[in-house]
């Protein structure tokens, strides 16, 4: 399965792009008939003067089929947004080792990387077949980004080490990013998921919702009744992608392969159908998307997802299903479901970390966490394996929270630190911390009241973590320490975590692979939804006002960092991010528990051009660049 | 009879009142808002992204104190029928709940017709003969369905049918009929699925009225009027319709009142786990997610056609039984 | 009591003549005892509260202790007679160890018996430690493995490894304390206000008739969701749990109310309360005297009949993943635990051992209750 890479390399991709310009476009069949009765214009005259000419997984496919999932009623739009939402003006190679070119045909990049310079397809356009030009892009910097009562918080994507970008229009088809001092890590961004931004705003179709075109716009709120003012329309119409919003409103163009026809949440099944305007074409000069539309069918419960998989009513998917307590059942129905595996490399810093709140507000629990002998104990007291033994059948290691072996950044000691299951080595360090212990053999604090820590746990990510916790608890009851444990709802967690209202809390972490230097959340304080361990010095890095002032040795980790970011080159900044995953480590701020092997998905047998393995992170938003190049063999579905 | 009407329709006036404020205050017990839902789905997604989050919070009037909110969102259902926005359709609540509505009443009118031609039978049957073998065997099988929680009955019976006849599951119909039109094969592809949530439904609350008909009819059975008409030599089967089952038919009456909200609850798991197009699911997520509006309005619709249906019982019920009007 | 001590009193004043002459408990007795199946239930819920009472001695291993070697392992059999050295048969208690092989591709652990493999098994064996009755420590077990340091699975092992026997036994007295607190609370609740609203009418009853129905038309679910998700993070688990118990207890005391104040209405005008009351009994005396006795039979099989729906409604609150907190474990939470199609699949006992249990405890109880009812009427025919 390994070996299906056959990538065409991008010389030859290149002269056949100019051989095939010269031939006609060719389209999918279904769109003949609309063409041939005027609806559409030809093929030739839908695809911009420069195509992007695909780079295929396995060879050039043929049209057909609908491509068929599941999605769950509510909160489930990263499904869509992960296949086809996220088509940026860059992309990431299929195994996340370089930046090409995707909206943006070329780019070119000042000496100190301070300035991009983005050359669009002459003749592209919206899914709506008017043109998208670099004026888009300038609506969206200059009515939408700058606006700070559409957009109060700016994305970090576009905020370099000296502030916001400035873009600048060279002309109709070439833009010009700014950032007035060095942000070498800017394209790396801007191919992740978040850098959607600059292309997902039509003018000629949002500018009738925006007050600085539309005199008129009352009449427009007044008859929307989920808006009370034009900003709220212009938020309902213009939602970010990560949110519902985006997938609510069909009328809104996009450059995306497939193009919603209704809106999700609305119905038992979303349809996206395919975008006859879509700018990638394959070596033979086909236009893509391959597959005629993608499906969602709405359900309400993940068993249903499972069920449906072995049913053989589920074409492609990972989301929800490749967890490894499926494995098995899946493994089962692989015949009447007539699907295959394929792997997933969803290999995150740690799939398992136990943060304990180094900021806590009483004084007595953050005194005790603060002491990195504590934490060191606390490490040596868990027994991994038997943890990856237990819930996820061997298949992962004992592993701080760090970059993966094989990875540039990668350093042993960052990996194995601490690691080693030794219920003297933690009884020793935890000594030092907390000597005196109750009748019953609990340490006791420094206060003289018994140690605890409330670590909350929500089954996320099909991890199993309620019961991880239960064995964590109970290898801290073997060297006297009271771990204590409430379940609840991610959203409760969440919003715990997120005020500082907490003791410890049990989640995973990215930053295992190049979402190092743009992630890198467990070795620098950052403020984020999903990991607080220091969310007071975390402020205080954002802004010295606020937040509460680190020590020494964490003001260091934030500088490295800034340095990291307005580095030029790539030497510069691994050279500096090592520094930075030096510092951290030495610093031990989460206890890492797991590093898991790849995950998998299911492809039915006849889907070709899936990527195998597939990369995907928490800002990889994969496979979505590569949906539109899959295909049926024998262009429909299997039965 | 006039009068009796008019006193408990008024009397419904500060029920309703009431249950309105509850219904506010539950939903707005549990700690956070939908702004806190959505920012742990992104955590979850693995995405980042603090920015949205705040950006969103003025979008959806969430900080207002909880007595303002209440009375907005109040005399917007009383003066315009508006019973505000789900957070997360971002559609007015009145769009997103009638077409759940009524599937959820359908599947409620089936599920009690079914209790009724379940419990009926079975219930003048064991009662008539009291400690016969066939007695214990409907009370037992009547209180096994009672006894097999829901959920776990739900998803057993959803595996079966996959497993051995292979049918799709969830859902009322088959993946290739939705967003169809309605024809004849749609049809009977629905009658296909319904059947399941209306047995598992059905069966927890068989039990209760199988035992409730079976004590009413033993206590008619035995009075000196059934004595007298069977001593007249009326037939065994007439004497017994005409007379007792009719009397111990009341309490079937007066469920219809409070037999749905109960459906309407024990529906609520069912269908989340057969993934059913019902307000059930639609409810559950309202409230995991906060999403206020949408999961208030429900409530307070369910709860209104509860009192009514309450209402409607107890005015069939003194109809039928004149002495109880005067009580 | 009163009511047998005045049977006997009875009986004395009218000497040895007339042994038919039979007070109301007794003739309930003897009614109750003519339906056996509710006989036989009695015995039933008798063990399960025994159960619930002496957990740990029942239990075989600790229902926290986890065994990287039984993930899902399979019920172990008891077998009787091992093979001598010698070919013959001995008698021996035992069940046969379980080898364990690791599929890692498909991530499937299969378990092959062993019959070479013997583990001894025995009544009052060493095991681990406790306090029996939460007073006497003690280390011994009814029955297990001779050796403390052998596992063995009745009942199957769920994905920890953890013996699901000992986990039911453990959750016995969480989920029967669930119903019984529950009725308690639901007995004080409704028969106060049940009886207040029967025995003086007018506005009381009026007014506590709108309160019954106003919680009735709540939705339960919701009402749960929302007070149970209201319980503070920092509180203990023990708790959480009488909080859970309050949160059941509230659907139960409705119906009860309904029921003491349709009895009181009846009664009311009954010649024996009437003539009570013109003998000059206060409405305290008539109502302990004379109310209370004649309808206590009712009540005391309302209550059994409460019970299940107690159980079954925390099963509702545990697949909600609202209440319990570990390592609290119950019935529901096992179930809750037990429901997806992994388990269907793979691994049915964690399914079928928790649901049988809590259909057999919820069969036994409704089908007392109902002997109880029948036989409330002693006079009845």
């Amino acid at each position: 399965m390994k070996n299906r890479w056959k990538w065409t390399t991008l010389a030859s991709a290149l002269a056949m792009a100019v051989a095939s310009h010269a031939a006609a476009y060719e389209q999918a069949p279904v769109l003949d008939e609309k063409v041939s009765a005027g609806e559409l214009p030809p093929v030739d005259e839908r695809l911009p003067a420069e195509p992007l000419v695909m780079d295929t997984i396995e060879g050039p496919g043929e049209y057909g089929g609908t491509l068929r999932r599941a999605i769950l009623g509510g909160g489930d739009q990263h499904n869509m947004v992960r296949t086809i939402g996220s088509d940026n003006m860059v992309r990431w190679s299929p195994d996340w080792s370089e930046v090409r070119p995707n909206i943006a045909k070329s780019w070119d990049v000042s000496d100190d990387a301070s300035k991009f310079t983005f050359h669009l397809r002459d003749g592209m356009k919206w899914s709506d077949g008017a043109p998208f030009t670099a004026d888009d892009i300038m609506f969206w910097y200059e009515d939408v980004f700058t606006n700070t009562d559409l957009t109060p918080n700016k994305d970090s994507t576009f905020i370099g080490p000296a502030g916001p970008v400035t873009v600048r229009k060279i002309d109709d088809v070439t833009v010009e990013f700014d950032f007035g001092a060095p942000n070498g890590l800017f394209l790396q961004a801007l191919a992740y998921g978040f850098g959607y931004h600059p292309t997902a705003y039509p003018k000629h179709y949002l500018s009738q919702f925006h007050a600085k075109y539309n005199d008129d716009l009352q009449a427009l709120v007044d008859a929307e009744p989920a808006a009370a003012d034009w900003k709220q329309l212009f938020n309902l119409k213009a939602g970010p992608m990560d949110t519902p919003l985006f997938w609510q409103n069909p009328d809104r163009p996009t450059l995306h392969a497939w193009h919603l026809t209704n809106a999700y949440g609305a119905t038992d099944r979303v349809v996206a159908e395919r975008n006859p305007y879509y700018y990638k074409v394959d070596s033979e000069g086909q236009q893509l998307p391959y597959m005629d539309r993608i499906t969602y069918d709405q359900v309400e419960d993940v068993e249903t997802i499972l069920l449906k998989a072995f049913n053989g009513e589920i074409d492609y998917m990972l989301r929800h299903l490749g967890r490894p307590s499926n494995k098995a059942s899946l493994t089962d129905n692989m015949e009447r479901g007539k699907y295959g595996f394929f792997d997933v490399g969803d290999l995150p810093a740690n799939i398992m970390i136990l943060m304990m709140n180094l900021n806590h507000t009483d004084p007595v629990k953050r005194e005790v966490i603060n002491n990195k002998d504590f934490r060191i104990g606390v490490s040596h007291a868990m027994n991994r394996q038997e943890v990856i033994d237990l819930l996820y059948f061997g298949a992962g290691e004992a592993a701080q929270t760090a970059p993966r072996e094989g990875t540039e950044l990668y350093k042993e000691e960052y990996v194995k630190q601490y690691t080693e299951y030794d219920v003297e080595k933690a009884n020793e360090y935890l000594d030092k911390v907390l000597p005196e212990k109750d009748a019953e053999g609990f340490r006791l604090g420094p206060d003289g009241e018994r140690f605890s820590l409330i670590f909350l746990v929500a089954d996320v990510f099909g991890l199993q973590y309620p019961d991880a916790m239960e064995l964590i608890a109970g290898y801290a009851r073997d060297v006297g320490l009271d771990f204590q444990i409430r379940a609840t709802d991610r959203s409760r967690l969440i919003e715990l975590h997120t005020s500082n209202d907490f003791d410890a809390y049990l989640w995973n972490c990215s930053g295992g692979q190049a979402d190092a230097y743009t992630s890198p959340i467990c070795y620098v304080p950052t403020i984020s939804n999903s990991v607080s361990w220091a969310r007071e010095w975390a402020a205080w890095g954002v802004d010295p006002t606020t937040g509460e002032e680190p020590p020494q040795a964490v003001k260091d980790i934030f500088e490295t960092y800034r340095q990291v970011r307005a580095a030029a080159t790539p030497e510069e900044q691994k050279a500096l991010m090592q520094q930075v995953l030096d510092m951290a480590a030495d610093q031990f701020f989460t206890i890492g528990m797991v590093q898991n092997d790849p995950v998998f998905g299911i492809a039915r047998n006849n889907v070709r051009n899936v990527p195998d393995p597939l990369p995907i992170a928490g800002q990889l938003w994969f496979p979505a660049p590569y949906t539109a190049q899959m295909y049926f063999e024998g262009g429909t579905n299997l039965p | 009879m006039g009068g009796f009407i008019l006193r408990r329709v008024l009397y419904m006036i500060p029920t309703v009142f009431l249950v309105s404020i509850v219904t506010f205050i539950i939903i707005q017990l549990p700690p956070g808002d939908y702004l806190d839902s959505l920012a742990a789905e992104m955590g979850e997604a693995g995405v980042d992204n603090t920015a949205v989050v705040e950006q969103l919070r003025a979008q959806y009037g969430l900080g207002q104190p909880m007595y303002l909110q209440y009375w907005k969102w109040m005399t917007g259902i009383l003066l315009e029928g508006d019973f505000g926005i789900s957070f997360e359709k971002n559609l007015p609540v009145t769009d997103v709940i009638w077409d759940r509505l009524g599937w959820t009443f359908g599947i409620s009118l089936l599920t009690l017709g079914f209790i009724w031609a379940v419990a009926l039978p079975i219930g003048i049957y064991s009662a008539v003969c009291k400690y016969s073998v066939g007695d214990y065997i409907a009370t037992f099988f009547g209180f096994v369905g009672l006894a097999i929680p829901n959920f776990l009955l739900a998803l057993v019976m959803m595996y079966v049918a996959f497993k051995y006849f292979g049918q799709s599951v969830g859902g009322l119909v088959s993946p290739e009929y939705l967003g169809e039109p309605w024809s004849w094969a749609k049809f009977v592809d629905l009658l296909k699925h319904i059947w399941m949530p209306v047995f598992v439904v059905g069966t927890s609350g068989a039990a209760a009225l199988i035992r409730i008909m079976r004590a009413n009819l033993l206590d008619e059975l035995y009075r000196p009027y059934v004595v007298t008409a069977r001593a007249k030599g009326m037939s065994e089967f007439q004497l017994l319709m005409r007379y007792p089952v009719r009397v111990a038919l009341n309490p079937f009456i007066s469920t219809i009142g409070w037999i749905l909200p109960t459906l309407v609850s024990g529906e609520i798991i069912v269908a989340v786990v057969m993934n059913l197009p019902t307000t059930g699911p639609l409810l559950l997520r309202a409230l995991l997610v906060q999403d206020m509006y949408l999961a208030g309005s429900l409530i307070l619709i369910v709860s209104l056609l509860t009192v009514i249906g309450t209402l409607l019982s107890d005015v069939l019920l003194a109809w039928v039984d004149p002495r109880i009007r005067y009580q | 009591m009163t009511a047998i001590d005045t049977a006997a009193e009875v009986q004395a004043a009218e000497s040895v003549k007339s042994p038919a002459l039979l007070g109301p408990w007794a003739l309930m007795w003897r009614q109750f005892r003519r339906h056996k199946v509710a006989w036989v239930s009695l015995y039933i819920v008798g063990f399960i509260y025994f159960v619930a009472l002496f957990g740990e001695f029942l239990a075989p291993s600790n229902y926290l202790d986890t065994n990287t070697r039984a993930p899902f392992a399979p019920p172990q059999g008891i077998h009787f007679f091992t093979e001598g050295e010698d070919g013959g048969r001995d008698f021996q208690l035992h069940a046969r160890g379980l080898k364990m092989e690791i599929d890692r591709e498909a991530m499937r652990r299969h378990f092959v018996e062993d019959p070479s493999k013997v583990i001894p098994l025995g009544f009052f064996v060493e095991g681990y430690e406790y306090k029996l009755l939460w007073l006497i420590p003690t280390n011994r077990h009814f029955f297990g493995p001779t050796d403390p340091g052998q596992r063995v699975y009745f009942f199957g092992a769920d994905r920890l490894g953890r013996d699901i026997l000992s986990r039911i036994i453990m959750g016995t007295r969480i989920s029967m304390s669930i119903g019984l607190v529950g009725v308690a609370v639901s007995l004080v609740v409704g028969v106060s206000l049940g009886g207040i609203s029967g025995y003086y009418g007018g506005w009381i009853d009026n007014a506590i008739q709108r309160l019954i129905e106003f919680l009735r038309s709540i939705p339960t679910i919701p009402l749960w969701m929302g007070l149970a998700a209201a319980i503070p993070l920092d509180w203990p688990p023990l708790r959480t749990y009488f909080v859970v118990t309050l949160i059941v207890s509230m659907i139960g005391w409705t119906t009860l109310a309904r029921e003491v104040r349709g009895k009181f209405l009846s009664l009311r005008h009954e010649d024996f309360v009437i003539a009570a009351r013109l003998d000059g009994l206060s409405d305290w005396e008539v109502i302990r005297k004379h109310l209370v006795p004649s309808f206590a039979s009712h009540i005391i099989a309302s209550l059994t009949l409460a019970v299940p729906l107690m159980i079954l409604a925390e099963t509702s609150l545990s697949f909600l993943g609202i209440g319990l907190q570990p390592p609290i474990v119950s019935w529901g939470t096992l179930l809750k635990e037990a429901q997806n199609i992994r388990t269907i699949i793979e691994a049915p006992w964690l399914l079928i051992a928790p649901g049988s249990v809590i259909v057999i405890t919820v069969l036994a109880l409704n089908f007392l209750g109902d002997g109880l009812r029948d036989a409330a009427d002693p006079y009845a025919h």
